[in-house]
C-alpha cells in the first residue's frame, strides 16, 4: 500500500512535468544540460522515495546496527560479513549510502513543502497588496521590507530556537523566513501587469476581481516566480541543511543531510572524511540539478521568451 | 428607439495639482445601429467619456455628475454587481492597442471561451463554437486552427480582429471602441473599418468610435461630437459636420488635413497647444487658440445652441454659411 503510494507519487509527479512542458518539451530538451540534470533530478526523486527498499539497511532501526562497524572506511564490510558499506559508516555503524537515502527524503520533503507554502502566502500577499494599492499596499509592503531586512538564518535560528526541534517546526520556520521573497516579488510584476491593456479589457468583460487577479494577472505574473520558487527551493535545501548543521533543525531521530554533514563534522580532521563529504556531495549535486532544471524549464514555458 | 443617453455627464480627476474636469457636462444621444464618431485632440476627455460609460473610470477620476441612460436604466446609479453583468455582455469595448489588450499568457479559446461563459451559462463546447464563428465573422481565415493560438503569433491587424470578435462575442448593444485602427497601417485600418461597419449594420450595435482621425470617422460615423477640453463643442451628422462645420475648432481640425488638392499649399494649422486640463483659461477654452475670439470669449463660456433638430454647437462667433461658402 506505501509502496503504491509512492509509486503513484512519482508518476503523478513525471505526468505534471511533462503536462507542464506540453507542446514545449522540444525547447526543453534542447541541450545535453537539460538531459543530464533531469535525469539527475529524477534519479534523486525515486532514489528519496525508495529509499526503504534501495538502501541496504535501515539506519534508524537500532537492531540492524552494530557498534562494532562504526567508522568503517568506504568499501569495507560489515563485522558478520552480511554486506558492504560502500560509503562506510558512522560513528553509530551506520551506512552512510542508507543514511543519505533516507536524509533526501527529509530534505526534499522539507524544502518543497515549505516553498509550496511560503510561495501560496507570498502570492496572495502580494497579489492583493498590488491590486487594492493604497495604505493596504504599503502596510503589507513594509510588513515585507521588516522581514527581508533580517537574514533569513538569523530568523530561522531564532524561531527554531523558541519553536524547539521537529520537522512541522522547521517547514514553519522555513516558510516565515520566505514567503516575504514570493510577495515582494509578485507584487512587482503585479503592478506593472495591472497597468496593462488587457487588464482593463478583462475588466470592461465584466469578470470578477477575484478570476481576473488569479486567471489573468496570476499566470502573467508567473514568469519571475518560476524562477524565483527553483532558486529558493534549492535555497531553502541549503537553509534547512544549515538549520540542522547547527542543531536546531530536524530531530536526530529523522536526520536530513545537513544533519548527516554535522554528525561526521567532528571526524574530518582525522581522516575519516566519508562521513560528511558523501552526504555534502549529494546536497551538491540536487542542488545544482534542481537549479538547472528550474532555469531551463522556466525558458521553455514562457511564452513571452519564444522566438 | 435610443440605446444610450449621455445627459450632463461630468467625469473629475482630483489629483494633486488639483481637479482635471476630463469631462465635463456632456450630452448626446445614440440609436440602434447608430455610429457615433467623438472626435478630439489627445487630452480632451474622449477616452475617459468611453471609460465613464462602462464605469471604469480609475481613481483618482470619479463620475461626478450625469446621468448614463442604458436602454433607459441609468449606469451611473448601478452597484457594481449589475455593472459587471452589463460590461461585456450588453457594453462591449476594444482598446487601441491590440499588442496590448489580449492576455499574452492564455490561448485565444481560453479568453473567448471565458468571455462567453461570463455572462452565460453554456457548455465549453457551445461557448467555443460560438467563438469559433464570431471569429469568421470578422475574418479570420481558418479559426478553428487559430483558436488554439497564443496572441503572439498572431499579427497586429490579426489581433485587433480577435479583439473586435471578443467584443461582438455576446452580441452588445453597444461597442465603445477607443481608437481601435490607431496603430494599424492604412490598408489594414480601411478592411476592419468596412467590416465592423457591416457587422454593427447586420447585428444592429450602435458603435461609439473615439478616434483623432477625421479620415476614419468620414466614411464611419453617422454622427459626429467634436469634443474639445472635456465639452462637445460641435456635433451633428457625420456629413453636415464635415462639409460645412461651424466652430472655428472644427473647421481647424478639417484645415490642417493635408489634401491631395491643396498640394504645395502651406498646411493650415491650429495655433498653440491643447489648454492644461487642470488649468483651463476662463470663458470658452478654444479662445486663447481662435483666430475669431472677441473679449466675450474670454470672459463668458458659449452655451450650447441647437442650429437644427439635430446640430448643436458651442461658439459665441460660429463661421456663417457664407463664409463657408
Amino acid at each position: 500500500m506505501d509502496l503504491l503510494l509512492r509509486v503513484v507519487i512519482l508518476v503523478v509527479g513525471l505526468w505534471l512535468f511533462f503536462r507542464v512542458l506540453r507542446g514545449h518539451s522540444h525547447l526543453y530538451f534542447s541541450g545535453p544540460m537539460a538531459y543530464v540534470s533531469a535525469a539527475m533530478l529524477l534519479f534523486f526523486i525515486s532514489m528519496a522515495l525508495f529509499a526503504p527498499e534501495i538502501s541496504p539497511q535501515n539506519p534508524y532501526d537500532l537492531a540492524q546496527l552494530n557498534i562494532m562497524d562504526s567508522r568503517l572506511a568506504p568499501g569495507s564490510s560489515s563485522i558478520d560479513q552480511a554486506l558492504v558499506y560502500h560509503l562506510g559508516t558512522d560513528d553509530q555503524g551506520r551506512d552512510i549510502l542508507s543514511g543519505i537515502l533516507y536524509g533526501l527524503r527529509v530534505s526534499l520533503t522539507v524544502s518543497l513543502l515549505a516553498t509550496l507554502v511560503a510561495m501560496a502566502i507570498g502570492v496572495i500577499v502580494g497579489i492583493y497588496a498590488a491590486w487594492k494599492g493604497g495604505k493596504t499596499q504599503a502596510f503589507l509592503m513594509r510588513l515585507v521590507d521588516l522581514q527581508l531586512s533580517f537574514p533569513s538564518i538569523l530568523v530561522a535560528l531564532m524561531l527554531m530556537a523558541s519553536f524547539g526541534r521537529g520537522v512541522d517546526k522547521v517547514v514553519l520556520a522555513l516558510v516565515i523566513v520566505q514567503w516575504a521573497y514570493y510577495a515582494r516579488t509578485v507584487r512587482g510584476t503585479a503592478l506593472a501587469e495591472t497597468s496593462k491593456d488587457y487588464i482593463a479589457a478583462a475588466r470592461c468583460l465584466g469578470f470578477s476581481d477575484i478570476r481576473i487577479l488569479f486567471h489573468h494577472l496570476l499566470p502573467n505574473c508567473m514568469p519571475p516566480l518560476l524562477v524565483i520558487s527553483t532558486i529558493q527551493v534549492a535555497n531553502t535545501i541549503v537553509l534547512e541543511s544549515s538549520l540542522s548543521f547547527l542543531g536546531v533543525g530536524v530531530p536526530i531521530t529523522n536526520p536530513s543531510l545537513g544533519l548527516l554533514i554535522s554528525n561526521g563534522y567532528g571526524y574530518m580532521l582525522s581522516g575519516e572524511y566519508w562521513m560528511s563529504i558523501y552526504p555534502g556531495l549529494a546536497l551538491l549535486v540536487i542542488v545544482a540539478s534542481i537549479n538547472l532544471v528550474g532555469d531551463r524549464l522556466r525558458d521553455a514555458i514562457n511564452p513571452r521568451l519564444k522566438r | 428607439m435610443s440605446i444610450l443617453e449621455v445627459q450632463q455627464l461630468q467625469t473629475h480627476f482630483f489629483t494633486n495639482s488639483g481637479v482635471v474636469r476630463a469631462v465635463d457636462g456632456i450630452d448626446f444621444i445614440l440609436s440602434e445601429g447608430q455610429v457615433l464618431g467623438l472626435v478630439g485632440e489627445s487630452g480632451s476627455g474622449k477616452s475617459v467619456t468611453g471609460f465613464s460609460i462602462l464605469r471604469l473610470v480609475d481613481v483618482p477620476g470619479r463620475i461626478v455628475g450625469g446621468r448614463i441612460l442604458f436602454r433607459g436604466q441609468d449606469l451611473a446609479a448601478l452597484s457594481q454587481q449589475e455593472m459587471r453583468a452589463i460590461r461585456g455582455d450588453r457594453i462591449a469595448m476594444i482598446f487601441q492597442d491590440p499588442l496590448m489588450t489580449l492576455n499574452p499568457v492564455l490561448r485565444i479559446d481560453t479568453q473567448m471561451i471565458e468571455a462567453v461563459r461570463a455572462h452565460h451559462r453554456v457548455s465549453k463546447k457551445a461557448a467555443l463554437s460560438r467563438a469559433c464563428d464570431t471569429l469568421t465573422r470578422v475574418g479570420i481565415p481558418s479559426a478553428r486552427e487559430r483558436l488554439s493560438s497564443y496572441p503572439h503569433q498572431f499579427s497586429g491587424g490579426m489581433r485587433q480582429r480577435v479583439a473586435i470578435a471578443i467584443a461582438l462575442l455576446n452580441e452588445p448593444d453597444l461597442i465603445v471602441a477607443d481608437e481601435p485602427t490607431t496603430a494599424l497601417d492604412v490598408t489594414i485600418q480601411s478592411q476592419i473599418l468596412s467590416e465592423v461597419q457591416g457587422l454593427a449594420r447586420e447585428s444592429g450595435t450602435a458603435l461609439i468610435w473615439i478616434t483623432h482621425d477625421l479620415a476614419v470617422v468620414a466614411g464611419l460615423a453617422d454622427e459626429i461630437a467634436v469634443m474639445y477640453a472635456g465639452r462637445i463643442v460641435e456635433s451633428g451628422p457625420a456629413d453636415a459636420v464635415l462639409q460645412r462645420p461651424r466652430h472655428p475648432y472644427t473647421h481647424g481640425l478639417l484645415g490642417s488635413i493635408p489634401g491631395l488638392s491643396r498640394r504645395g499649399k502651406p498646411l493650415q494649422q491650429i495655433p498653440g497647444m491643447a489648454p492644461n486640463m487642470a488649468n483651463l483659461p476662463a470663458g470658452c477654452a478654444f479662445a486663447p487658440r481662435c483666430g475669431r475670439a472677441s473679449e466675450q470669449c474670454h470672459s463668458r463660456t458659449p452655451e450650447t445652441q441647437a442650429l437644427s433638430p439635430t446640430r448643436s454647437l458651442r461658439c459665441h462667433h460660429p463661421l456663417s454659411e457664407e463664409e463657408l461658402a
